[in-house]
């Protein structure tokens, strides 16, 4: 490889935050984000010929991430495939009165929120199961629609809805207790 | 880039007021910072990859003239393997060997005659066939072992330097 090693270096050091962000949030673990950022990066120094000065570059890094990120989740889903199974049947019973089960509290606004809310908001969503942060994640933060997560995911439309409003429930509770707690 | 609206937009203009809010909120969540000790580690790893001699490397990144004449070696011993084992059998066919061998099913009858029938085929074969099966054998071997690894540095392009992890500390 003939690239320069400085322009490299510099090219991680911009984008750095923007791939160890995005693996963080899908696997809610320091570690294994900044093993799945060092993947990305080295797979970038493969392709610096093509990525080198590209405006699409950081779209090229969240994507590698992303996938490096659900392979790694993948190979380790038999630990909690079980369990999330056992949940989606639940879920697809359910289905019907899901949304009175997880009514949207009425108080709620995230308008602004305080860095107060900021950090139970960022601790709640790092305490999600699995399924339901890496669903949460791919909807919020990568804009994958429901369909696309399905596939992604290899589970069913129904249990990526499922596992999505849990988790916004779960989030916008807590949310509406730190407030609560606050007197806000 | 991409005119669609996000999907979080979509449910939220469709009605889905919680959609909505929780997307609100979690876009205002900054970004989890990088740790200090990422680019080091990268760069450490660059290194540590570029200090690797040409053969250690994944086979897309040999020198040119390396990977032409692995290519050709490989095809070579594939090409020969295969006109060996057609000039074997043939020769197999035209010997007594093969005929003891070919009468070893009648053979079957008691473990004795089994045996004998082996022992025929062994001793009709000519002494420098013995050779040329260790050489086949060590042949065949090689050029397995040649082929599984070309294969694995095809497909796992990063085999010859994986990056050193320390996730299992947590995932154990």
């Amino acid at each position: 490889m003939t690239a320069d090693p400085a322009l490299f270096e510099a090219f991680v050091h911009q984008y750095k935050d923007l791939v160890f962000a995005t693996a963080f949030r899908l696997l809610g673990r320091a570690a294994e984000a900044e093993d799945v950022s060092q993947e990305t990066f080295l797979r970038a120094w493969k392709h610096w010929d093509e990525l080198a000065g590209s405006a699409t570059s950081g779209g090229w890094l969240k994507t590698v991430t992303r996938n490096l990120c659900l392979n790694h989740l993948e190979r380790y889903r038999s630990r909690w495939k079980f369990f999330s199974e056992l949940k989606a049947i639940d879920a697809a019973e359910d289905d019907e009165g899901l949304e009175a089960t997880f009514a949207a509290p009425e108080t709620l606004s995230a308008d602004t929120l305080t860095n107060d809310q900021h950090e139970v908001l960022a601790e709640a969503l790092q305490k999600l199961p699995n399924d339901q942060r890496v669903a949460l994640v791919l909807f919020h933060y990568e804009d994958l629609d429901y369909a696309e997560i399905a596939v992604r995911l290899k589970v069913s439309l129904g249990k990526v809805k499922t596992d999505i409003h849990r988790a916004r429930a779960t989030l916008a509770k807590k949310l509406q207790l730190r407030r609560e707690e606050l007197g806000v | 880039m991409n005119d669609q609206p996000r999907p979080a937009d979509r449910a939220a203009r469709d009605g889905d007021v919680l959609a909505g809010q929780m997307d609100r909120a979690l876009r205002q969540l900054p970004g989890p910072r990088a740790p200090a000790t990422l680019v080091p580690r990268i760069l450490a790893e660059l290194a540590r990859q570029a200090a690797l001699p040409w053969y250690q490397r994944p086979w897309t990144d040999w020198p040119e003239i390396w990977r032409w004449l692995s290519s050709l070696l490989l095809a070579t011993t594939v090409a020969g393997l295969w006109h060996l084992t057609e000039i074997g059998w043939a020769a197999a066919k035209s010997t007594t060997a093969f005929s003891a061998v070919e009468t070893v099913p009648t053979y079957l009858q008691t473990g004795e005659t089994t045996i004998q029938g082996l022992t025929l085929a062994v001793q009709a074969l000519p002494a420098g066939w013995w050779l040329m099966g260790v050489l086949g054998f060590a042949a065949i071997s090689l050029s397995s072992l040649g082929l599984g690894t070309a294969a694995w540095r095809l497909l796992r392009p990063n085999s010859g330097g994986r990056p050193m992890t320390h996730s299992s500390v947590y995932l154990s």
